[in-house]
């Protein structure tokens, strides 16, 4: 159904796709539904209404508008790509477990910006989910029982739950407030980088990782120094395999194995983290582990936040010098979207 | 925005959630607007006067004006012009909105025609917070997220990973209120700086779609109730104030100047407390109203004190002397 508003009050047609009037396509049969015009921008995926112009070929009065504008949530893909037009947009894949700590990086990066706490003189620009990214502090917007999202969502509303999607935040960095930097963080379910090692057939959705400036593989720290830690390693190893055999993401992007969970093991890294190295090397990433805490339960020890930045900052300041040099390409790039063309992406 | 001799229909936003002090700013406004000592003066009294009169007769008889009421909605129009320039003159619309529709507007993700039809060149904003505020939600940290939402809720599945290691001691030993118990609407509180940073996207987007991406409308961050700050921050800038108090709206506002002209300032409508401090009452009921309160501003660069409490409306409208040259 394409998008829209209703002027019959009490419709909610535009946040639930259910039209008062008991259409079963409200933006063909209903008359009193509304097209409404996306509009691009870094700021805001804004719908609004009435934006046609008029029998008389004036344009609407602002009376007639009531404007909407992005849920906060998070981004589907088609969210995603209205956001892109307008600038770059780092996609970052974040995969792993249940449990491994995805949400809690998610969270502890979210809280750094929210305290203007990001280092290396990041700031906090904007970001399109800041409800979504409260709502998962407060574990409002957890997964809800019974069948989880399948598919990445294109759209999401009010209405929905949490949804398998991507979440939004931009940087500037102090001294170089001239460039804006957008990142798009996937925040997947556990669930589906545990059933993508056990059927290649749930590759399609992750088909838009092909697209990805990075990936940030999470691995439960404290379990690579237990009895389970084997079992860790090759979940892990084959994860990497599905992702660059049977998903296509480009193993030129930085990749980072995120071990979480250190302040449980007194930031010592897992021997077990090398041959987690190794594999990925095998496999033709330039990979880096790095040690993280990112809610710690020794916070005077080991800092709430550790790794967190780090783990991602690589990721979107990625120029790899060794690939442009073995491949004759350009020295450098001007902007983030010309790289990604030498790297044979759609921006 | 339109350089032109006159301001036919200006329009100022006055965004902030309850108790953030827009209404009694609004009626301090006309105080000062009526008395015509100010950078902007009337050109005659509105059409329609009781909102303004009922407001400003509070403030005159030594009384703040109670909280607007959360279905009250009042266009304030006054006709003014400016001290500098007399040729420019205009009406000065203002929408007195209560707290809980802009809480509303954040919510809904949506407004009315209330909001479209201000967005327009020319129009300013003027955010508010109020110092020392019990509206005031505090952004989360580290210690109140665990400590609050660590363990306090179920996991609905097992796909949920972040809650699987709140310390119970730490739970314990929390004055706050565990999420799903007692008072979970007021823990789950959006924090002020999310509500009013979400608001400036909106507005940057509405105006994108009005007046043009170009279009680079002036927002004051207005901290009220200056005169409530601790002692030892009023020698610091009401910047500094935000910077400290609401990290993430004031890092939106330092890293988006090129979609804003953005300035901050403190605001004291009466310079004291009416409500709590018999000791001021009484000195400011021996005095002329508007005689008190001032603005704390660094619009030439360095921190000023002045009387004049038009200026951030001048300033949005850019009817400042240094606007006009």
């Amino acid at each position: 159904m394409a998008k829209g508003t209703c002027k019959k009050a009490g419709c909610t047609v535009a946040d639930t796709g259910i039209c008062l009037m008991s259409h079963a396509a409200p933006d063909k049969q209903c008359p009193n539904f509304q097209p409404a015009t996306a509009i691009a921008s870094p700021e805001s995926a804004v719908t609004v209404g009435s934006a046609a112009p008029r029998p008389d070929g004036s344009l609407p009065r602002a009376s007639d508008v009531i404007r909407r504008f992005h849920t906060g949530l998070e981004l589907g893909t088609e969210d995603a790509i209205t956001v892109s037009r307008a600038s770059y947009c780092h996609l970052i894949g974040i995969l792993g477990a249940s449990d491994a700590g995805k949400t809690c990086f998610l969270l502890s990066l979210y809280l750094m910006a929210s305290r203007g706490a990001m280092p290396n003189g990041y700031r906090f620009a904007g970001s399109l989910t800041l409800k979504g990214f409260e709502d998962r502090a407060r574990r409002i917007r957890s997964w809800k029982a019974g069948p989880l999202p399948s598919q990445l969502a294109d759209h999401t509303t009010l209405s929905d739950s949490r949804q398998a999607a991507l979440l939004h935040l931009a940087l500037r960095k102090r001294g170089n407030l001239g460039r804006r930097i957008d990142l798009m963080l996937t925040d997947l379910p556990g669930e589906w980088s545990t059933t993508l090692v056990d059927r290649v057939a749930t590759a399609n959705r992750f088909h838009f990782l092909k697209r990805a400036d990075g990936i940030i593989i999470v691995v439960d720290g404290p379990s690579l120094v237990s009895p389970r830690r084997h079992v860790e390693v090759q979940r892990t190893k084959h994860l990497l395999e599905r992702l660059v055999s049977d998903v296509g993401v480009d193993p030129t992007v930085p990749l980072t194995i995120l071990l979480t969970k250190g302040d449980e093991i007194v930031m010592k890294r897992p021997d077990a983290a090398s041959e987690l190295i190794q594999h990925s090397q095998s496999l033709g990433f330039k990979p880096e582990a790095v040690m993280s805490a990112a809610f710690s339960r020794t916070p005077d020890a080991v800092p709430n936040g550790t790794g967190v930045f780090e783990a991602l900052e690589r990721l979107f300041t990625f120029r790899s010098d060794t690939v442009l040099k073995a491949d004759g390409g350009p020295a450098g790039f001007r902007d983030d979207r010309e790289f990604a063309m030498y790297r044979g992406v759609k921006p | 925005m339109t350089q032109a001799n006159s301001v036919s229909s200006a329009s100022v936003l006055l965004i902030g959630g309850p108790d953030a002090g827009k209404s009694n700013f609004l009626f301090r406004l006309w105080i000062a607007i009526d008395a015509g000592k100010g950078v902007l003066v009337k050109d005659g009294l509105p059409d329609e006067v009781e909102h303004l009169r009922a407001g400003a007769e509070m403030l005159l008889c030594g009384n703040f004006a109670a909280r607007t009421s959360k279905e009250v909605l009042e266009h304030v129009c006054i006709p003014v012009k400016s001290v500098v320039n007399p040729s420019r003159i205009g009406t000065l619309t203002v929408p007195d909105v209560p707290g809980e529709k802009v809480m509303a507007v954040y919510r809904n993700r949506q407004w009315s025609a209330v909001w479209e039809d201000r967005i327009a060149d020319p129009c300013g904003g003027l955010m508010f917070v109020r110092a020392g505020s019990d509206e005031i939600a505090a952004p989360l940290d580290y210690t109140t997220c665990v400590a609050v939402f660590g363990s306090a809720l179920q996991h609905p599945t097992s796909g949920i990973d972040m809650g699987t290691r709140a310390d119970p001691q730490v739970i314990a030993s929390s004055d706050l209120v565990a999420a799903g118990t007692g008072d979970q609407a007021a823990v789950n509180e959006p924090p002020t700086q999310v509500v009013l940073t979400d608001w400036l996207q909106f507005l940057r987007r509405a105006f994108t779609d009005r007046a043009g991406a170009s279009y680079r409308p002036r927002v004051g961050l207005v901290v009220a109730a200056w005169d409530a700050v601790p002692e030892d921050q009023q020698e610091r800038s009401p910047a500094e104030y935000l910077s400290e108090n609401f990290p993430l709206l004031y890092q939106f506002i330092e890293t988006n100047g090129d979609c804003f002209d953005f300035q901050v300032f403190g605001l004291s409508i009466v310079s004291g407390d009416l409500k709590n401090d018999e000791d001021f009452k009484a000195m400011y009921e021996k005095g002329t109203p508007n005689d008190f309160g001032y603005v704390i501003h660094s619009l030439m660069g360095t921190k000023e004190r002045s009387p004049d409490v038009t200026i951030p409306v001048a300033w949005a409208l850019r009817l400042l002397p240094e606007d006009s040259a």
